[in-house]
């Protein structure tokens, strides 16, 4: 590997973006190159330096004004779309308990965009009224899942397919 | 939780408003490190820090995607881009180092042990003079570089906002080390890193 493609891979490296076997290759290259590693030392200098300029804090006369936006915005909305319901379900599930139950948790949420992708608009609003219902329905199925169940799958596939699933609602 | 953040936007979303108060809090460093480096002052910062969350506020149902910093980021990008079309100037700061001493970031930085002594020293007092160098920079470049180092946003991400492929974010990223490279090449003499 050549130092110039050797730094682009450090900036994506530090920014998490390289897989495993790039990352090996990049390693070898800076056991080997000083002039690398001090690129990487000297970029993680500056991303610190960069980030330590201290910031104000929020300003509690506009913090309230946001609050209070907040609170007219939300005064007016309805209750959130399924697909949204879904979707932070997913987001905020301990994933590591969980990560087994995944799969079938994503059969569950295919099977749920299934059946909206089937159904006419008006069965859709009609769904919506019956987020919770269907949220605690799928939270039950993952409860009843055992480890064996599920072989494969991880919180990326589920987010996926919770982004699927608004796609087809929306 | 990985992401505390997640847990306040569903509330947020069920309609509890105050873990509206927590997200703006939890975000308000890398998203106002970036807005105040993009814009003409800390007033006109304020602003947008304010208009960002009036429009996140305005949107949040729309919001699906697995990282919010960056769909703040783009909400920012948006209306910073719209400020410079408007030929508002970029921003200026003032030369003068500051001094908040429990902030100091050269005294914050981890002591490594690839960092001899005289790479410390070297690093000293080149805070402000990072952030002088920075404001030159072109608006495209600056925001690939606050984008990675105040919001840890990854290039993908940063491409996504930008409209433009990860090479040509990449490409901005490499542009703009070798600008600082060149501003700061008296204070960095002893830092290879930003030496080609
Ligand atoms: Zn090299």
């Amino acid at each position: 590997m050549k130092c110039e493609q050797a730094k682009l891979k450090i900036l994506r490296a530090d920014a998490g973006e390289l897989g495993s076997w790039q990352t090996r290759v990049l390693e070898r290259h800076l056991g080997a190159c000083a002039a690398c590693r001090h690129y990487r030392a000297d970029l993680r200098q500056l991303a610190e330096a960069t980030r330590m300029e201290p910031q104000p804090a929020v300003d509690a006369f506009a913090m309230r004004m946001l609050l209070g936006e907040a609170q007219r915005v939300s005064a007016q909305r309805g209750v959130p779309s399924l697909g949204t319901r879904l979707f932070d379900f997913f987001q905020t599930l301990e994933i590591p308990a969980l990560r087994p139950a995944l799969a079938t948790a994503a059969v569950v949420a295919v099977l749920v965009g299934g059946a909206l992708l089937v159904r006419q608009p008006s069965m859709l609003t009609a769904w919506n009224d019956d987020v919770d219902q269907q949220i605690e329905r799928l939270q039950d199925s993952l409860a009843a899942l055992s480890a064996d169940d599920l072989p494969h799958a991880n919180a990326n596939d589920l987010e996926n397919i919770a982004c699927e699933l608004l796609e087809v609602e929306g | 939780m990985d992401h505390p953040e997640r847990k306040w936007i569903a509330e947020y979303r069920k309609g509890k408003v105050e873990s509206l108060a927590h997200l703006v809090e939890h975000f308000r460093r890398p998203l106002y490190g970036f807005i105040v480096r993009m814009t003409e002052s800390s007033a006109d910062a304020e602003d947008v820090f304010q208009e960002v969350w009036l429009r996140a506020i305005r949107h949040i149902d729309s919001y699906h995607e697995k990282n919010f910093l960056s769909w703040l980021f783009r909400i920012a990008h948006n209306l910073v881009i719209d400020r410079v079309r408007r030929q508002k100037p970029v921003v200026h700061f003032p030369q003068t180092p500051f001094t908040t001493t429990a902030t100091r970031w050269e005294d914050r930085i981890p002591d490594t042990t690839s960092a001899a002594p005289d790479r410390q020293i070297a690093m000293r007092d080149v805070g402000p003079r990072i952030k002088a160098a920075v404001a030159k920079l072109p608006v495209e470049q600056r925001e690939v570089f606050l984008m990675r180092m105040e919001g840890d946003l990854p290039f993908k991400e940063i491409a996504r906002i930008q409209k433009v492929s990860i090479n040509t974010a990449l490409a901005r990223m490499q542009y703009a080390l070798n600008k600082l490279r060149q501003d700061l090449k008296s204070d960095y003499a002893d830092l290879s890193g930003i030496r080609t």
